[in-house]
């Protein structure tokens, strides 16, 4: 047990899982409370036209992927209050056609791209140092937004017009917020994969909203909840040798179960 | 008479190229307590969106005169609101105009809010799930997020849908307490209620008529098929007017 902390993949591996952990819980949060869960998956699978076209240039894909994540999570709102186009429905064409410009440009490549699985379906055993820096720096991010503007965030996604109101510049809040979820989604695109980071987004919250209907309070469970199913996810990919994407999914799923059976329990 | 604090000038203004309301004008002054009525679809919504900056109009503007708070009643709509706010939260979300952007809630503005919830018999759930009220608790946790800040302005939109007798009782005599330092203005069809408390009536119905005090001439009933049946005005005797012939 106490040998496979001694390996440094590992290491960064716990690490990558925690920093994603935190950052993810509290954007989760946000996603999960304004029901903008459909849009954050838009803009993580549009963000895939990135990493095709990070390998088409030999550019590190997540570098790539970040530009295509933002400015898809900008072009999905732009067009659907500007263009007269529903919401789903532009998003349902920018995740169709950010998945197509990535398979496009792979095609180009030339060669086979080796571990484009890992960012399909996720490989936290191979994080980088470069990976681990930038998902400290949207943690930090997050975190940092959170705290000092949670007033701004929890108002203008509880009552968009009242805020208007007041004054509160709603548009450039709801754009900040919807890139901050475009980053720390593709930060993190090694822990989960494009397919399967949504769930570090939306179960570790559901499960919180379980037990409370406080903002607040939702945040710092999603956070725990994400470390403790991540960590057994983890640990259980490594063990039974399966991605880890996937058996970081199974375990959130797991623990959203068991809580669910405990509250039906104690009531 | 009191200094002017609102004017609306030719204001036009509608939902993607369709006319709603056409050239508005009207002047509010200090401490009015001015009815809007007017038919459905007249755009007695819309002028109050105009008024407070949720709808650009298509010509035309509003001037406050001074720097004024608003506190703002939106019409009541049965949305599935499981939003993960609490109570008091909802009611300290009317304060954060007057906070800069870092400042946190003092103890004093949660004093107001809890002060607030209690007047309106609300105090017991300031800390519960905002989606876990009633419709007419949800109504009256608006009402308290609007006065809160002891605005200068208040604009009431159909305050009284959704809500009991008791409530309206209540609503009324909160409104006409702070009446002597705000504005109130509020949009209503059900003019059998507000008429014993407003002081100016102005219909809307595509145009604008302001009726100052309650000269109100069949003429006008006709011209702009206001709803108006009886008008009440505090001391003074009741006015019971014609039907319209529309029957509306």
């Amino acid at each position: 047990m106490t040998d496979i902390f001694s390996y440094v993949f590992f290491q960064k591996a716990l690490l990558a899982a925690l920093l994603a952990s935190i950052s993810c819980g509290i954007i989760g949060s946000y996603v999960v409370s304004k029901r903008v869960v459909f849009i954050s998956d838009g803009i993580i699978h549009s963000s895939f036209g990135g990493i095709g076209l990070g390998y088409f240039i030999g550019v590190n894909p997540i570098v790539t992927a970040l530009i295509f994540g933002v400015l898809s999570a900008f072009g999905i709102r732009f067009v659907s209050s500007k263009g007269n186009v529903r919401e789903d429905s532009t998003i349902g064409i920018f995740l169709a056609l950010g998945m197509a410009t990535g398979i496009i440009f792979i095609y180009l490549t030339p060669g086979y791209a080796p571990d484009l699985s890992s960012y399909l379906f996720g490989n936290i055993l191979t994080v980088t140092n470069s990976d681990i820096i930038m998902s400290a720096s949207a943690s930090f991010s997050a975190l940092f937004a959170i705290i000092v503007f949670y007033k701004q965030i929890l108002f203008t996604a509880f009552d968009e017009q009242y805020a208007r109101i007041q004054k509160m510049r709603v548009e450039l809040i709801n754009y900040s917020m919807i890139a901050l979820v475009a980053v720390v989604v593709v930060v993190n695109i090694r822990i989960a994969g494009v397919i399967l980071i949504i769930s570090l987004l939306t179960i570790p919250q559901t499960t919180a909203m379980l037990i409370t209907r406080k903002f607040d309070k939702i945040v710092i469970l999603s956070v725990i909840f994400g470390i403790i199913s991540s960590m057994a996810g983890l640990f259980i990919s490594f063990y039974l040798n399966i991605p880890s994407g996937a058996s970081i999914v199974f375990s959130e799923v797991v623990m959203f179960i068991i809580i669910r059976l405990i509250i039906y329990a104690v009531k | 008479m009191n200094e002017p604090i609102l004017e609306i000038k030719n204001i036009t203004a509608g939902y993607n190229g369709t006319r709603i309301i056409e050239n508005i004008n009207l002047t509010v002054y200090e401490n009015d307590f001015l009815g809007i009525i007017g038919p459905n679809g007249g755009g007695k919504s819309t002028l109050l969106k105009v008024i407070v900056g949720l709808l650009k109009p298509e010509k035309g503007e509003v001037i406050f005169k001074k720097k004024s708070r608003f506190g703002y009643l939106p019409q009541f709509t049965l949305n599935d609101s499981k939003f993960p706010i609490t109570v008091k939260n909802v009611v300290l979300s009317g304060l954060v105009s007057e906070k800069k952007v870092f400042q946190k809630f003092s103890q004093e503005d949660h004093d107001k809010a809890e002060k607030i919830l209690n007047e309106f018999g609300l105090l017991q759930y300031k800390d519960s799930p905002f989606g876990e009220l009633s419709g007419g608790q949800i109504q009256r946790t608006f009402l308290c997020r609007a006065i809160v800040s002891d605005p200068d302005i208040l604009f009431l939109d159909e305050p009284t849908a959704f809500t009991d007798k008791d409530f309206s009782k209540n609503l009324f005599k909160t409104l006409l307490d702070i009446n002597s330092d705000t504005t109130i203005i509020m949009v209503t069809h059900e003019t059998g209620i507000i008429s014993s408390y407003v002081k100016n009536i102005a219909c809307i119905n595509r145009t604008l008529h302001y009726h100052p005090g309650n000269e109100i001439t069949e003429e006008i009933i006709d011209k702009f098929s206001c709803p108006v049946e009886i008008i009440t005005h505090g001391k003074f005797p009741h006015r019971v007017l014609m039907m319209h012939k529309d029957g509306k």
